[in-house]
């Protein structure tokens, strides 16, 4: 009697570990995200300091960390990549949920293009 | 056999822990959200058109700076999935005549009529190439008919200044966005 109380105890016990751990999993990959676009609202600065005038010298120059301390978004952490067509230059994202804004640019006094990436997480 | 369930049990609990574990601790595939607004590329790209056309001019090969912002342009908009299509229509002042340069990225070649105030020509533009055509002695203040396609447009102009005209459209799926630009 004594052992078999145990036993289903034991059993119980596990069970409800078990459920304890998948609840726990379930809700950490169901974690909404979030309705606000980002990446929306980060085009926006860059194209605020584009028309600023605060955009291209940086971007031509390849002065990403220059670039990044123009940019401030309260609750993020953000990063700065410009790219040409020879490839991409910048610090990568530190996090996993990563919102990019893009905004593309012909040059500033020469045709150079690129392609400006804002990172936020 | 009761001990083999036991050892079987506590096996599997084993694996599902460490497996749980394992995902908590490893680094986790990083999520991009870039935005599907087309809007947005359209507003960037049509807005940067003009100054492409700008910084062409100023090293005197506006044409072969439009050409090469198109191939770029068009495979930045293809790394977000979406397609690009677009004609130009460059009118430069040379001398006392007008040089109209169209440029084809609308995926198939065309005829183009151009009329300017009453003198028509038609020129074939390749896909992807480009095509000039020299008015003489236009007026001043000047009308340029564009048709292709199913497509008319008239502009009133000057001669002493650069034009451009751009039809442009950026599509994803169902989801298309098309407009102009003249500068």
């Amino acid at each position: 009697m004594r052992k078999g109380f145990w036993r289903t105890f034991e059993s119980v016990l596990a069970v409800i570990i078990l459920l304890f751990f998948m609840v726990a999993l379930g809700v950490r990959y169901a974690i909404p995200t979030e309705d606000q676009d980002l990446s929306r609202i980060g085009y926006e600065i860059l194209r605020s300091l584009d028309d600023r005038g605060e955009l291209r010298s940086y971007v031509v120059n390849n002065q990403t960390g220059e670039l990044e301390s123009k940019i401030g978004i309260p609750g993020y952490n953000h990063v700065v990549q410009i790219c040409n067509p020879g490839g991409c230059y910048g610090n990568e994202a530190g996090g996993s949920n990563v919102w990019v804004s893009t905004y593309i640019i012909s040059g500033e006094n020469t045709y150079d293009p690129y392609e400006v990436r804002l990172l936020m997480w | 056999m009761k001990g083999q369930f036991f050892l079987a049990t506590v096996f599997a609990l084993a694996i599902i822990f460490f497996v749980g574990i394992s995902s908590q601790i490893s680094p986790e595939g990083v999520s991009l959200h870039e935005t599907s607004s087309l809007d947005l590329l359209f507003d960037n790209v049509g807005k940067e058109y003009p100054r492409a056309a700008n910084l062409g001019l100023n090293e005197s090969d506006p044409v072969g700076v439009l050409s090469n912002f198109t191939e770029f342009v068009e495979g930045k908009i293809r790394e977000r999935g979406a397609d690009f299509s677009l004609m130009f229509v460059l009118t430069r002042n040379e001398s006392s005549d007008l040089n109209v340069t169209v440029g084809n990225y609308l995926g198939y070649g065309t005829d183009v009529v151009l009329n300017v105030s009453g003198d028509v020509e038609t020129i074939y533009v390749s896909d992807w190439g480009t095509n000039s055509k020299l008015f003489p002695n236009p007026p001043e203040s000047f009308t340029l008919g564009i048709s292709f396609n199913t497509t008319e447009k008239n502009l009133l102009l000057e001669k002493r200044k650069a034009n451009l005209y751009l039809i442009l459209e950026i599509s994803k799926g169902e989801n298309v966005i098309r407009g102009e630009v003249i500068s």
